[in-house]
């Protein structure tokens, strides 16, 4: 606009003033001079009279008006002008030439439709003789220069206040124009820039970048959008984002750049401060111990389309091979998962949900803290917490309560809580207040002191005794002891107490266990009761098989005694008797009397009520040989060996004979009835010393002790034997007779044959006496 | 002497063996010893004896097994005569698994030797002589025949002796009883005998039923029926010595 201005011809201002200087005299020069000089004038020069008609218009005018002089000159106003242009114009004349003085106007006038943008100056003239009134019309066409204000004006009224800055150079790089954006982010005010070079605002390396971009906007008369580095009048330099683009003249012809720019430094800071953040998310992302997996929406679908370090952990890797995978493909059992994603999508939400899960890749079950996040503009992130351990640590928590509840509710014994301040129960399992014969509410009235007699059985009083063990419960160690109590009916039952402290700091609490033993006991004695019987009864059994036996072993000899004395009396009587019968027949006589006397020694070894029979020595090997002879007959009767090993000496220990006699006798029928029946068979008594010990085994070839009952043949009852042969009891009462003596009595599952040892200590560490009492 | 029976001894006790050895070499007797059943059968087979006198407990086959082997042979030869040293078996289980005659340890040589006489005497001669001077008890007894009184337990016929059922308690062991027996429908329809007890078993039927079954070894059966009674015999030739009925469980009195 200032280039359109300064453009202007110096002719024409000089022009105007002499065509109004001769105007204004009334100096009229010769035709031709006129003619020249208004023909210098760049306006549109007419003469009208006072009515409208044209006197006169020069080459401008009429060609303002798009006729010949010819079709202007002698005719009005009115017929050459548009009605409302014509009213306008014939007003003005008139005012000019009432007033006496110049009247100036701009308006559009129209020219044969297309409007124009006029400036107007109407000088009244002078009247002479030959002229009348009239007035002189200059005329300049404005439209262009108008079109160029208002672009002006929009420009700045645009430009001026616009926060980014728009500058402007000529072809000469002069900065012709900057608004005050522009100049304030250099540091400097408009009018101090307009008219400098553009390397102002440039360092010498910035310039030659600024050149470059210069030319090549001129050469394509292109529209470049460039970083472009600045400096302020203080020297600092900023990056700013230019859009660049060359000003042009009607003709096209580059007349210079216009510029807008944009001080991008915080922009610039925002974006390495973006990328570094963005590298720490990365790094974070990548690092944080939560696994955690990006899905992308891709049209109706989403994809896998990250994970991060403790992704792959968690899957054992198996999630790279997943990337890319369709989230409908992958989870097509799971709908749930589906939706979740779908819904954290379409409502960008944030939310999570607790899953159980199985791993894709390795099938693993997890528990899982999902938590879903909308990733704009297209993702939805999800932080899987593994929380496995966690719930199963719950879950058996709740489990645990609960059992433990159960167990206190449903326990087989009272369970209650005793405040030692008050002395009344605080809680109390159902089967407490049972016990009592009350309902727990009613119980809690009640301290154990209330529900017990005065005097316990001991006749020591009730309240003494339940204060010292209280105390000792308190002291922190728990306290066992037996109790009768009394239920609210008045009955009386006994008890077995336990207490304990409370972990409780702010109370003084005793948990306190009660068992009513008084079926117990009752059961015990009927038991104790029921083992006498059963005892008794197999000892009657045994008893019966012994006796048969015994009966057996004695007639042998009583029949060869008896067969004797029958046959010496023959003798006698016949008169025949010689030293050599006699002696023969009493020596079976003496023989068999001598095994008769043997088998009662046996019998009175059993005989004995063992219990009272006092400690004593006892020849082993003696009792052993003994014991045989009483049943070697039965033995040798139904083919099983009977085979005895033992050392010379006598193998002395202290101990009740009857017992061990019994021991003996029950181990010898078990390897009997073991034995028995099978080819070859054999019971082996062995007895030897074995350091501290004294070893009686006896071994037999029967099929041995089948492994899982070995644990079980010592248990009173137990027994692998016809109910006619015996009651089970044999094992258990020998193991409990040979413990007496402090000794062993097993199986020992090392050897290839059933062999039961008894094992006697070679010295008894107490005495007879403290034995036998 | 050859008409002198022959006698085997099967005894693992020697002190025993040697007597009842010495006794019947005494008495003139043939005599062999054995000291088992699988002894004894070889020796059976080289002396062939007419009385074996065996123990019952012994190691390599016990007597009851030589036992009855023998009767599946014979049921008239050998003789078999038992001797139970106590518990080993009931009387009543010997008679009726074919032993002639059963003792108990310790008994008496002359009764063995008695019972010896006795049965290898022949059987025509055996229950000819009536017992006199003992008293005896009589019980008749009626059946339909022998099987049904078998099988009804009432009375059932052996070798030697009977067995019946009676309400009669004052039986007792060794007590001599006078028995008819008659059968509606057998060839053996009577049969009038005097014999010892040699065992009872207590036994309670149906209601107030209740009394004793009786085991009789025969010492004399009437002149009329001893003839039939030998032809039924040697028809039969039946195992038992004296039978027992086959549903008594066991004999608790002796």
């Amino acid at each position: 606009m200032e280039a359109s201005k300064q453009g202007e011809p110096t002719t024409y201002a000089q022009g105007e003033y002499w065509v109004k200087d001769i105007v204004s005299k009334g100096n009229l020069p010769p035709e031709y001079i006129l003619e020249g000089l208004v023909a210098a004038i760049r306006k549109g020069v007419a003469v009208v009279d006072r009515n409208g008609f044209f006197l006169y218009v020069n080459e401008i005018a009429s060609n303002m008006l798009q006729r010949t002089p010819k079709e202007i000159v002698g005719r009005n106003i009115q017929e050459l002008f548009s009605p409302e242009d014509a009213v306008c114009l014939l007003g003005l004349v008139q005012r000019a030439l009432e007033q006496g003085k110049p009247v100036i106007d701009e308006s559009y006038i129209d020219i044969k439709g297309a409007l124009r943008w006029y400036r107007t100056r109407i000088e009244p003239l002078r009247e002479q003789e030959t002229v009348p009134a009239a007035v002189l019309i200059l005329t300049s066409d404005h439209t262009e220069k108008r079109t160029l204000q208002e672009r002006a004006r929009f420009f700045q009224t645009v430009v001026e206040p616009a926060n980014y800055g728009v500058g402007a150079i000529d072809s000469n790089d002069t900065l012709i124009y900057v608004n005050r954006a522009f100049a304030k982010m250099h540091g400097y005010e408009p009018e101090e820039l307009i008219g400098k070079h553009v390397s102002i605002l440039h360092t010498q390396e910035q310039m030659a970048e600024v050149n470059r971009i210069n030319e090549t906007i001129k050469r394509n008369m292109a529209f470049a959008v460039e970083e472009v580095w600045h400096k302020r009048k203080d020297g600092s330099v900023f990056p700013t984002l230019m859009s660049i683009s060359a000003m042009r003249d009607e003709e096209n012809n580059i007349k210079g750049i216009t510029a807008t720019a944009m001080d991008i430094t915080v922009q610039k800071n925002i974006e390495t401060a973006l990328r570094a953040s963005e590298e720490r998310f990365r790094a974070l992302w990548r690092s944080i111990p939560v696994p955690t997996y990006i899905w992308r929406k891709v049209g109706n679908d989403f994809i896998l389309s990250s994970f991060n370090d403790a992704g792959v952990e968690m899957t054992h890797g198996g999630i790279r091979r997943l990337v890319g995978i369709s989230l409908h493909h992958l989870y097509a059992d799971r709908p749930d998962i589906v939706a979740d994603i779908e819904r954290c999508y379409r409502e960008q939400s944030t939310f999570s949900r607790r899953m159980d899960y199985q791993l894709r890749s390795t099938g693993e079950m997890k528990y899982l803290d999902v938590h879903y996040a909308f990733v704009s503009p297209d993702s939805v992130l999800l932080h899987t917490v593994d929380i496995t351990s966690l719930v199963k640590a719950e879950k058996e928590l709740r489990l645990s309560e609960k059992r433990y509840s159960t167990l206190v509710e449903y326990a087989p014994y009272g369970i209650a809580v005793v405040d030692a301040k008050s002395g009344k129960f605080v809680d109390a399992n159902g089967v407490a207040a049972r016990l009592f014969g009350l309902n727990r509410s009613q119980l809690l009235e009640y301290g154990p002191l209330d529900l017990s007699p005065e005097t316990q059985p001991d006749g020591r009083k009730s309240s003494d005794v339940a204060r010292s063990h209280m105390r000792a419960a308190l002291s922190g160690k728990p306290v066992r002891f037996e109790w009768v109590h009394r239920k609210i009916t008045g009955e009386e039952f006994q008890c077995e107490i336990l207490m304990t402290r409370m972990p409780e700091m702010e109370h003084k609490h005793v948990r306190v266990t009660i068992v009513d033993v008084t079926e117990r006991k009752r059961q015990e004695e009927l038991l104790v009761e029921h083992q006498m019987a059963m005892i008794a009864a197999s000892r009657l059994s045994a008893l019966g098989t012994m006796a048969a036996n015994i009966a057996h072993e004695i007639n042998n000899p009583l029949a060869t005694i008896s067969a004797a004395c029958e046959q010496l009396e023959d003798f006698l009587r016949a008169g025949v008797l010689d030293s050599e019968h006699a002696g023969r027949l009493a020596g079976h006589i003496r023989r068999n009397v001598g095994r008769i006397e043997r088998i009662v020694r046996g019998l009175r070894a059993l005989s004995r009520e063992g219990l009272s029979e006092p400690f004593s020595p006892v020849s082993l090997r003696d009792l052993i040989l003994d014991t045989i002879d009483l049943c070697s007959t039965r033995f040798k009767a139904y083919g099983v060996a009977l085979r005895f090993v033992a050392p010379e000496d006598a193998m002395e220990v202290q101990g009740r004979e009857t017992q061990i006699a019994q021991v003996l006798i029950n181990l010898l029928n078990n390897a009997f009835d073991a034995a028995v029946g099978r080819k070859g068979a054999w019971v082996e008594v062995r007895l030897e010393r074995s350091g501290e010990w004294v070893e009686i085994s006896v071994s037999d070839s029967g099929p041995g002790v089948p492994a899982e009952m070995t644990q079980k043949i010592f248990d009173a009852f137990f027994t692998t034997k016809s109910t006619q042969k015996g009651t089970g009891l044999g094992l258990s009462i020998s193991k409990t007779l040979v413990e007496k003596h402090d000794g062993q009595l097993f199986l020992d599952t090392q050897s290839p044959n059933t062999r039961f040892v008894v094992r006697l200590p070679r010295k008894q560490h107490r005495t007879a006496k403290q034995k036998g009492s | 002497m050859t008409d002198q029976k022959r006698i085997l001894v099967v005894e693992d006790e020697p002190d025993l063996c040697e007597m009842l050895f010495f006794e019947f070499q005494m008495k003139g007797f043939p005599v062999y010893q054995a000291k088992n059943g699988i002894d004894a059968l070889e020796k059976i087979e080289v002396y062939k004896p007419d009385v074996v006198v065996t123990d019952i407990r012994m190691e390599e086959m016990n007597g009851l097994e030589l036992l009855e082997r023998l009767k599946k042979e014979n049921v008239f030869s050998p003789v078999v005569i038992l001797v139970s040293a106590f518990s080993d078996i009931n009387p009543a289980e010997g008679y009726r698994r074919g032993a002639e005659a059963v003792f108990t340890k310790p008994f008496s040589l002359h009764a063995l030797v008695e019972s010896v006489y006795r049965l290898t005497s022949p059987l025509e001669e055996r229950w000819k002589n009536r017992p006199a001077d003992v008293p005896w008890y009589r019980v008749t007894i009626a059946a339909a025949d022998l099987e049904e009184g078998r099988r009804t337990r009432i009375i059932d016929l052996g070798r030697g002796g009977m067995c019946f059922q009676s309400t009669e308690f004052h039986l007792a062991h060794g007590d001599h009883v006078a028995v008819c027996a008659d059968w509606e429908s057998s060839e053996l329809s009577r049969l009038e005998a005097i014999g010892l007890i040699r065992w009872r078993a207590r036994f309670e039927g149906d209601g107030d039923a209740q009394g004793y079954f009786y085991g009789v070894e025969f010492e004399y059966i009437s002149e009329e029926t001893l003839a039939p009674f030998l032809a039924w015999l040697q028809t039969v030739q039946p195992v038992p010595y004296i039978p027992a009925f086959e549903v008594l469980e066991g004999f608790p009195e002796i």
